[in-house]
């Protein structure tokens, strides 16, 4: 049985049909097709799932989409805007600070809710700010480079 | 996952729910321990009740008397940047800052960390030094036990069926008091503490060494563990190393730590003793420095 949800979605109101075991993970990438959002170890380990809820970074693999009804949830694919990337997108293209790709759109939210809250972050309060996210291919240091540009407004559009 | 869903928008409802199907009903905050063990067939709950549409879950107030009442569903990363909680109740907020990662904390709560009941649990030991009580909704009506009476073993409590935390109350600490939280794992962000260990010290005249202490230790026991014998012995006397050896020793005596795949017994107990006796050097700068 499924029950009906509204929620907000980039900035878009959608209104679906829902499993309530569905985590808001499974509803994004399979009812909404935005796939943007990954699904690394489903257990709140790696952080590759991670969305803003109300502009808060959050788990989407442990979040029950029932659980953000009527809440306004931001993907990945809701970071650029009219076409031109986010300064955070344009600072890890510059920096070399995706390589695979996995685990960054996890990361760019996590990197976008810091600098929302903390314009100017040190070095270690966005190795804090991004330790919930995990990735093999890069070594971290040039993903808290690429977010120290963003922050410094290298690349700003 | 395969189960029903109840949002309750009171905590009465919630409780209700949850007794009339005591075993197959559970309740959900944050997800970050329930829906990784439904995730893991550990349970198969028929009901999963929502408590996050419960407005009285998510207050923090004060108390009137220097204490303050945290609802047990307010999330641990707006607990951990609230003022009053790094100010009065440092111990706690930088346990809070311990716990797995920021998009974690966003999503999870005191609520569900105390009743998981993991002798790991990082809210565990600030909040025994701080000698909190957790309020307790249930069939019956509300109760209040002490924390230290709460915890039953590794994963079990006194909740009962249909029972649901619903506040922590911190009483003010001591005047002038001073603490702080250690946790030894083996990286710095998303890992369970190895060992942990929370100091509370105060400025008390009577203590023949001049200061008073609280100590509780995590991951060292089947529960997290106050540690009474080794307060006795801070407030015995100067802080020398006999003093020390005899801190080290009362800890090592009290914890029972187990081997698992992240540390050996031996290696633990040892942490705990050296653990406990650098949270007692931290609190001490603190009190002589005069800021927290
Ligand atoms: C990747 C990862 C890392 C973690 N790291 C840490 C860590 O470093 N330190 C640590 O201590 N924990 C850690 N945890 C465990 C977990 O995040 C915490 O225990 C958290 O506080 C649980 O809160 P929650 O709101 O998500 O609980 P939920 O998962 O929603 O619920 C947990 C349990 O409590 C019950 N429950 C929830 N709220 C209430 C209530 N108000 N009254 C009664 N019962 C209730 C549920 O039925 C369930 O049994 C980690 C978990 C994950 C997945
Ligand atoms: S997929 Fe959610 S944290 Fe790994
Ligand atoms: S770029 Fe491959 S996991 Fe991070």
């Amino acid at each position: 049985m499924k029950v009906m949800m509204s929620l907000t979605v980039n900035g878009k109101l959608e209104t679906i049909a829902v499993r309530p075991g569905a985590t808001l993970l499974e509803v994004l990438r399979e009812d909404l097709r935005l796939t943007g959002t990954k699904r690394g170890c489903d257990h709140g380990d790696c952080g590759a799932c991670t969305v803003l809820v109300d502009g808060e970074p959050r788990l989407s693999c442990i979040t029950l989409a029932l659980q953000v009804r009527g809440r306004r949830v931001d993907t990945i694919e809701g970071l650029a805007r009219e076409g031109y990337p986010h300064r955070l997108q344009e600072a890890f293209d510059r920096e070399g600070a995706a390589q695979c790709g996995f685990c960054t759109p996890g990361v760019l939210l996590s990197a976008a809710a810091l600098l929302a809250g903390n314009p100017h972050p040190t070095r270690e309060e966005v190795r804090d700010g991004l330790a919930g996210n995990l990735c093999r291919c890069t070594g971290f240091q040039k993903i808290v480079d690429a977010v120290e540009a963003a922050a410094r407004g290298e690349g700003d559009r | 996952m395969d189960f029903l869903i109840e949002q309750p928008d009171t905590v009465e409802e919630a409780v209700r729910i949850l007794a009339e199907r005591p075993g197959a009903a559970r309740a959900v905050w944050g997800g970050s321990d329930l829906v990784v063990e439904v995730r893991d067939g550990l349970s198969r709950p028929e009901v999963v009740v929502d408590l996050t549409r419960i407005r009285e879950l998510v207050e923090v107030r004060e108390t009137g008397d220097g204490g303050l009442s945290l609802g047990a569903g307010v999330p641990l990363e707006h607990l951990a940047r609230r003022p009053e909680l790094a100010e009065r109740f440092g111990a706690l907020a930088e346990a809070l800052r311990a716990v797995g990662s920021v998009p974690l904390r966003f999503g999870s709560t005191l609520g569900g960390n105390l009743a998981t009941a993991s002798p790991a649990a990082d809210s565990a030991p600030p909040l025994l030094v701080l000698e909190a009580e957790v309020e307790i909704a249930g069939p019956g009506g509300r109760r209040r036990p002490a924390l230290a009476d709460f915890f039953q073993g590794p994963r079990r409590t006194v909740l009962g069926p249909g029972e649901i935390i619903t506040r922590i109350l911190l009483p003010p600490p001591p005047p002038g008091a001073r603490g702080t939280y250690l946790k030894f794992a083996r990286r710095r962000a998303l890992d369970l503490a190895l060992v942990s260990v929370a100091a509370l010290g105060w400025p008390d005249a009577e203590a023949a060494s001049g200061v008073r202490f609280r100590l509780a230790a995590g991951a060292v026991a089947p529960t997290p563990l106050r540690l009474p014998a080794a307060e006795e012995i801070l407030a015995a006397g100067r802080l020398d190393e006999e003093t020390r050896t005899a801190v080290r020793r009362a800890v090592e005596a009290a914890v029972r730590p187990i081997d698992d795949v992240r540390a050996a017994a031996t290696y633990r107990r040892e942490m705990a003793g050296t653990l406990a006796l650098r949270a007692v050097d931290r609190v001490l700068r603190t009190l002589e420095g005069g800021v927290a």
